[in-house]
């Protein structure tokens, strides 16, 4: 019954932040709600194994990290949603550097949020888990099972689409 | 002088940001310190790392932000809502445990225990030399094929369940997922055991196994008529309009017709139900269990074992090796009934050379109603015993008993269910919703308290299998028993939810036992509340069984 009465207290003071992490991950506010719970009821019957000398935050995250991973691979077409190291390389343009670096710059955070959540699955993830979640460059990459490398790569594009599409909304969403 | 490229810039600007996000893997100890030493003295790449720092500072706020507008929800919801995927591996997963459980009893113990029941009650006391003698003769003919079988029904199960995790892997449409997993546990249902085969033979007008005609394996027939004159050295399981069977049966036989007429040997027992029944120069190894509207029993039929009758009529001239149970309206008997004779009916005559070598007890209100021919003889005692013909009719909730009966209810209920909820806690957890998933809920339950009984029904399809369809039965009876005391318990915590009490399982669990008590025995409506609550606690209590399973594969999975 203790661990019931603690869990609630946790499952209170986090919920906002774990549906706030889903929703970001998932896109989807109606998906983020089925995705919180699940993620708190999978903690729930994992709590034995909680050490509370880690912060609660990291372990709910990457609980629910992992299922809106699984949620996205699931709802995806093919394996490859992180899309290959190479092509992404080739993809990186190196044209946006100044002017366009001051588009994120000048924006509020309701504009960036918005800008976030309209960037493709391979590069929003990797972004939220890197800026929103702290995680390491090599715990973004066993997550999505892709290279350290690949990670950073993905990081690049999705800063550059984030200002690209600050800078001229009319493109958004385009192939840079 | 070459400068970072954008990537570098990148990774260098969250290293700065965060040393720990880029550790170890992305710059080794000598590329950082070169990487350091070069910012520190070209300035368009200091500023732009300055300027990429600032920038994820600006993401990483914004993505900070919190809307604590969104409520949260009062409770957890840990009663995840059940797809018809997770409940058809559920069904799946039951069926094949059934069914390996039923194969092992067949193969392994079906026959011996039953050959060493049929030995026991031939000669009233255990011969384990006979035993002995019969189980290694049983190895030595079957043993090989057993293995294979066995290795066969093995292979089946492992392709099974492949098949199964393939189809799961590759569709992401859960109904076609659940149709295919429901497809291929109904085919693995009807595919036989290579060494308990079964012959089928089905057509709309006349079967017969001619008397050159031997089957070395169960058969199962049906027709309009079925005539057997060949041996069959199985189980025999006809259904038709009109059977008759004068051929040999080496196993049981079930004959479910309009009319049945019987004068081959079978070696077990027989079970028949139909209009009409007749058997004549007929012997049987075992027990006659029939039902029908007129049973002749010819006076050269022998009954090995038991025979119970359940008829409007019936004439009974053969011999009865042991107790004779007859249920019905009259029977005349001319035959012998070797022990016991117990009779419910309007009337029986003992006719000139019957021959009852036991008790005769008669449960009726007039002992007018047996006749007794002088040349027929009853060894034992003659009883009467009184029939009871009148229904209460006084209501229910005036009479003590009524009370009595839920008061005894309520305590074995507690009982049971305190001791069930402490030994299962997770049977507390369960959520009951008040919207469409508490409609879902139930229809689970329903469907639950339908498909149970039905694979009992398909396991005891073939008699040794009936063993575990009893054990399933009776599972599905405790389902049924304990849904009621889950319900009882999500009840009383949704009552004391805004108390302390909510944790006290003896108040939750005694608050809801009462409501339900109460529930259940309103006049007119109470039937149905009392059903709904059963199908409502069996659909929580499946609901948290698919769960747990779902868990159990979710960890292997990630382990």
């Amino acid at each position: 019954m203790a661990t019931n009465v603690v869990f609630k207290i946790l499952y209170k003071d986090y919920y906002v932040r774990v549906f706030g992490l889903c929703r970001r991950l998932l896109n989807s506010s109606t998906l983020a709600e089925d995705a919180t719970q699940e993620a708190f009821m999978r903690a729930y019957r994992k709590f034995d194994s909680y050490d509370s000398e880690q912060p609660f935050w990291q372990w709910i995250a990457t609980i629910a990290n992992h299922h809106c991973i699984d949620l996205l691979r699931q709802r995806s077409r093919t394996n490859l949603i992180f899309g290959e190291e190479a092509m992404e390389m080739e993809a990186i343009q190196s044209n946006d550097k100044a002017i366009e670096s001051q588009a994120i710059s000048a924006q509020n955070d309701d504009e960036l949020n918005m800008a976030v959540a309209g960037l493709p699955d391979k590069y929003r993830v990797p972004l939220i888990l890197a800026y929103f979640h702290e995680a390491t460059y090599e715990q973004i990459g066993q997550d999505l099972a892709i290279s350290p490398n690949h990670v950073g790569v993905l990081l690049l594009r999705a800063k550059q689409m984030l200002r690209h599409n600050l800078a001229d909304p009319e493109t958004q969403g385009s192939n840079l | 002088m070459t400068h970072l490229t954008d990537l570098e810039c990148s990774m260098y600007a969250d290293h700065v940001s965060n040393p720990g996000i880029s550790t170890g893997s992305i710059f080794d100890k000598d590329s950082l310190a070169a990487l350091d030493l070069h910012i520190s003295t070209c300035s368009e790449c200091s500023n732009r790392i300055e300027d990429l720092s600032r920038e994820r500072q600006l993401i990483s706020r914004a993505l900070a932000f919190e809307d604590n507008s969104i409520p949260v929800p009062p409770e957890l919801k840990f009663a995840r809502p059940l797809g018809f995927r997770e409940f058809a591996l559920a069904n799946v997963v039951t069926g094949l445990l059934f069914w390996l459980i039923q194969f092992l009893w067949k193969t392994l113990f079906g026959e011996l225990i039953i050959n060493g029941l049929a030995r026991l009650s031939a000669i009233y006391v255990p011969d384990v030399y006979g035993m002995f003698v019969n189980a290694t003769l049983y190895f030595s003919e079957r043993g090989t094929t057993m293995i294979y079988t066995y290795l066969g029904y093995t292979l089946l199960i492992l392709i099974a369940l492949t098949l199964t995790w393939l189809i799961f892997a590759a569709s992401r449409h859960r109904m076609i997922v659940g149709a295919w997993v429901v497809l291929l546990f109904s085919a693995s249902l009807m595919t036989p055991s290579t060494a308990e085969a079964l012959e089928r033979r089905y057509s709309e007008g006349t079967i017969t196994i001619t008397s050159a005609e031997t089957i070395d394996d169960t058969l199962v027939v049906s027709a309009d008529t079925v005539v057997i004159e060949g041996a069959v050295n199985g189980d025999l399981f006809a259904f038709a309009r009109k059977i008759i069977v004068s051929g040999p049966v080496k196993g049981n036989l079930v004959a479910f017709a309009e009319s049945v007429n019987l004068t081959g040997e079978v070696s077990g027992m027989v079970m028949t139900a139909g209009s009409t029944i007749v058997t004549d120069e007929s012997t049987i190894g075992g027990d006659f269990w029939s039902g029908a509207g007129n049973i002749t029993i010819g006076k050269d039929t022998k009954i090995a074992g038991n025979a119970t009758l359940a008829t409007e009529t019936a004439s009974m001239a053969g011999q009865v090796g042991r107790d004779a149970h007859l249920f019905g309206e009259s029977f005349d008997i001319q035959g012998s009934v070797n022990e016991d004779l117990v009779v419910y009916a309007k009337r029986i005559n003992l006719l000139g050379g019957a021959h009852i070598f036991g008790n005769l007890s008669f449960h009726t209100n007039n002992k007018e109603n047996l006749e007794l021919a002088p040349t027929a003889t009853v060894d034992g005692e003659i009883e009467f015993l009184e029939r009871s013909d009148s229904f209460q009719t006084q209501s229910k909730y005036l009479t003590g008993k009524f009370y009595l009966q839920q008061l005894l209810w309520i305590i074995s209920a507690f009982v049971f269910g305190y001791i069930t909820l402490r030994l299962f806690p997770a049977l507390r957890d369960v959520t009951l919703y008040g919207d469409m998933e508490g409609v879902k809920t139930a229809g689970i339950g329903l469907l639950a308290m339908i498909s149970l009984p039905i694979v009992a029904v398909l396991v005891a399809v073939t008699f040794i299998g009936i063993p575990v369809a009893i054990i399933g039965f009776i599972s599905w009876l405790l389902i049924m028993y304990i849904s009621k005391i889950v319900l009882a318990s999500v009840i009383g915590q949704m009552i004391f939810s805004d108390s302390e009490r909510q944790d006290s399982l003896v108040i939750t669990l005694l608050a809801g036992l009462a409501i339900v008590l109460v529930a259940s025995n309103i006049p007119v409506i109470g039937g149905v509340i009392s059903f709904v609550m059963v199908i409502v606690g069996s659909g929580l209590i499946i609901q948290l069984l698919a769960e747990y399973i779902s868990d159990v594969m979710a960890s292997r999975s990630e382990t």
